[in-house]
Order: structure tokens, then C-alpha cells, then sequence
């Protein structure tokens, strides 16, 4: 039983691994195409572009070749559905987070007060009121 | 012999004879390779469309294509509990390349995904509809040839599908001051 629960683990965490580094590849290939700033890590496209095609394409090719490492029609449409959700999700605030961070200690600007407020301000929220 | 047997016979008749193509079309059969690759090009459309009119035309497409995913689903559930149709491998002598799934053939729950998703789409934007009607259509031949949906699988579930995305699209056109709100909404807690 113990076995069977452990396989189960390797499989939901090899399937949600690989939705992750997909779904947070292609979040920054598309918000640097289309200037969401809020949400892209990078200071330029290429270099999302670049990151996007190493992370959709690795992740891709892990679900091309499932066939080859694991048994197939274990992981259910229900469960697919509900790793895919997290994963994606997960991608989204981790987006959200890192982008935050870059721009703040990218761009250098002093803002007075603690680091906390000069976080707060330069965060993705802060970014889209800016505009 | 029904025709539908028939032209079952005929493209499952390849597999087996080409090694690399069968590591190919494995890995296009499997569940997990091209509904997740469709996903991916939703969020793409979702959060990749520059400007504020296509952005909102290619979201509301997302929408109704992620709704219709659901509602078809329930759909092959409910039509699964009335109807269960044999595997092919289980009726007759195949090449059985891909691992045997226990459930009904009829419909085809995968091909449902796609095509609900692939229409979705195709009604907000002709191009990633096209590609997603591609994957779906390269899917369904995939998962005939390694013998485990007949077409008529594969065609039944393509219908309630495309079906479901056309009536999630007759909705979504019904409620678009609503769906507007959504979006609305979603574009204030940074979501669009």
C-alpha cells in the first residue's frame, strides 16, 4: 500500500513539475509579447522568449515521452485536470512574485520608508497603476 | 463487417511495422502530450494577445472554450452510464500498441477535450482554431492507429464537443454584459 502511494506521489509530482515549468514559460513568452509587464520576469522579449522555448519545450517533450518512464492512464482526467489547475496557478503567483521582486531591485528607485513599503509600491500592483 | 471496423482495420493495420513511427504516434495518443499542449496555447491567447479589443475577443474564445471542456466531459460521463461500447482490442484481433483502457470507447473523452477546446477558440480566432482543429484531428488518427477508439469514437466525440462549444458560445454571446464584468473584474486583480 505504502508502494502504491509512493508511486502515485512520483507520478502527481512528475506531471505537476512538468505543467509548471510549462504553464510558467508560456505566461512569459506571452506577457512579454503583449507588455504585461506585471507578470514578465525579464528586462527583455528575447530573453522570455528564450526561457520559454527551453521550459515549454523540455516540458512538452516529458509528456511526449510518459510513455517511456511511466505507465500511462494512471494519472486520471480528473486529477490531470485538478495538477494542471495548481500548476497553473502556482506558475501565475510565482510570476506575479519574481516579477515584483526584479522590477524593484532593478530599477533601484528609493522610495522612502521601510523595504517593505518600497516593495509594496513597486509590485506588480504599483507597475499596472503606473501604467 | 461494419465500415466503421473497417477503416478502423485499415489505419491500425500500420502499427507495428515502423518502430520510430510508432514511438511517434504513442507519444501523440498519449493523454497527457496534446490536451496539454492545448492548454498551453490557451493561456498563450489568454495572456499573449496584444491590445485591448483582440485581448477581450480572445479571452471571451478562453472562456467559452474552457467551459465547453467541462460540459463536454459531464457529457461523455452521463452518455458513459447509458452506453458502454467495447474496446476494439477487446472485439477483435488488433495491434495494440498504446496501454488498454478500461472504459467506454464510446465517445471518445479525449477527442471531446480537444474538439470542445478547439472550437471555443476557432469561433474568436480562425488561426489557433485551426491549429487546435490540427491537434485534435492528428489526435484522434493517433489513438485509432494505436488501436484503442474506433473513428465512430473518435468522430462522437469530436461532435459533442464542438456541439458543447457552439452552445457555451450561444451562452457566452447571451450573457456578454455579464461576461464582461468578468473580465472586468479579472482585469483588476491583474488576471487578463
Amino acid at each position: 500500500m505504502e508502494y502504491l502511494w509512493a508511486f502515485l506521489f512520483k507520478l502527481y509530482t512528475e506531471y505537476f513539475g512538468l505543467s509548471l515549468l510549462a504553464t510558467f514559460g508560456v505566461i512569459q513568452a506571452a506577457t512579454g509579447h503583449s507588455g504585461r509587464t506585471y507578470l514578465f520576469i525579464f528586462e527583455k522579449k528575447i530573453h522570455g522568449y528564450i526561457f520559454a522555448a527551453l521550459t515549454v519545450v523540455s516540458s512538452l517533450a516529458g509528456f511526449f515521452t510518459w510513455n517511456w518512464r511511466n505507465p500511462t492512464g494512471v494519472v486520471e482526467g480528473t486529477q490531470q485536470f485538478l495538477l494542471f489547475c495548481l500548476a497553473f496557478a502556482v506558475a501565475l503567483v510565482l510570476s506575479f512574485l519574481v516579477s515584483s521582486v526584479v522590477r524593484t531591485t532593478s530599477e533601484n528607485i528609493k522610495i522612502p520608508g521601510i523595504q517593505y513599503t518600497a516593495v509594496a509600491r513597486q509590485t506588480t500592483f504599483g507597475a499596472k497603476k503606473k501604467g | 463487417m461494419s465500415l466503421d471496423a473497417t477503416i478502423f482495420t485499415w489505419i491500425n493495420s500500420f502499427a507495428g511495422h515502423f518502430p520510430v513511427l510508432d514511438e511517434i504516434v504513442r507519444g501523440l495518443a498519449n493523454d497527457y502530450f496534446t490536451i496539454i499542449s492545448c492548454c498551453l496555447i490557451l493561456i498563450a491567447l489568454w495572456f499573449g494577445t496584444p491590445g485591448k479589443i483582440d485581448s477581450i475577443r480572445n479571452q471571451t474564445g478562453v472562456i467559452v472554450a474552457a467551459s465547453s471542456l467541462g460540459i463536454a466531459q459531464a457529457i461523455v460521463g452521463i452518455i458513459n452510464v447509458f452506453c458502454f461500447r467495447v474496446r476494439p482490442f477487446n472485439a477483435m484481433a488488433v495491434n495494440l500498441i498504446f496501454y488498454p483502457p478500461t472504459d467506454s470507447s464510446f465517445p471518445s473523452n479525449a477527442a471531446a477535450i480537444v474538439f470542445a477546446l478547439a472550437m471555443g477558440v476557432f469561433l474568436y480566432n480562425k488561426k489557433a482554431g485551426i491549429l487546435l482543429l490540427t491537434i485534435g484531428i492528428i489526435h484522434g488518427l493517433a489513438r485509432i492507429y494505436v488501436g484503442i477508439h474506433y473513428p465512430l469514437d473518435i468522430l462522437g466525440g469530436a461532435a459533442i464537443g464542438i456541439i458543447t462549444a457552439l452552445i457555451m458560445n450561444g451562452i457566452a454571446v447571451w450573457q456578454k454584459p455579464n461576461l464582461n464584468k468578468l473580465l472586468g473584474l479579472m482585469e483588476r486583480v491583474h488576471l487578463t
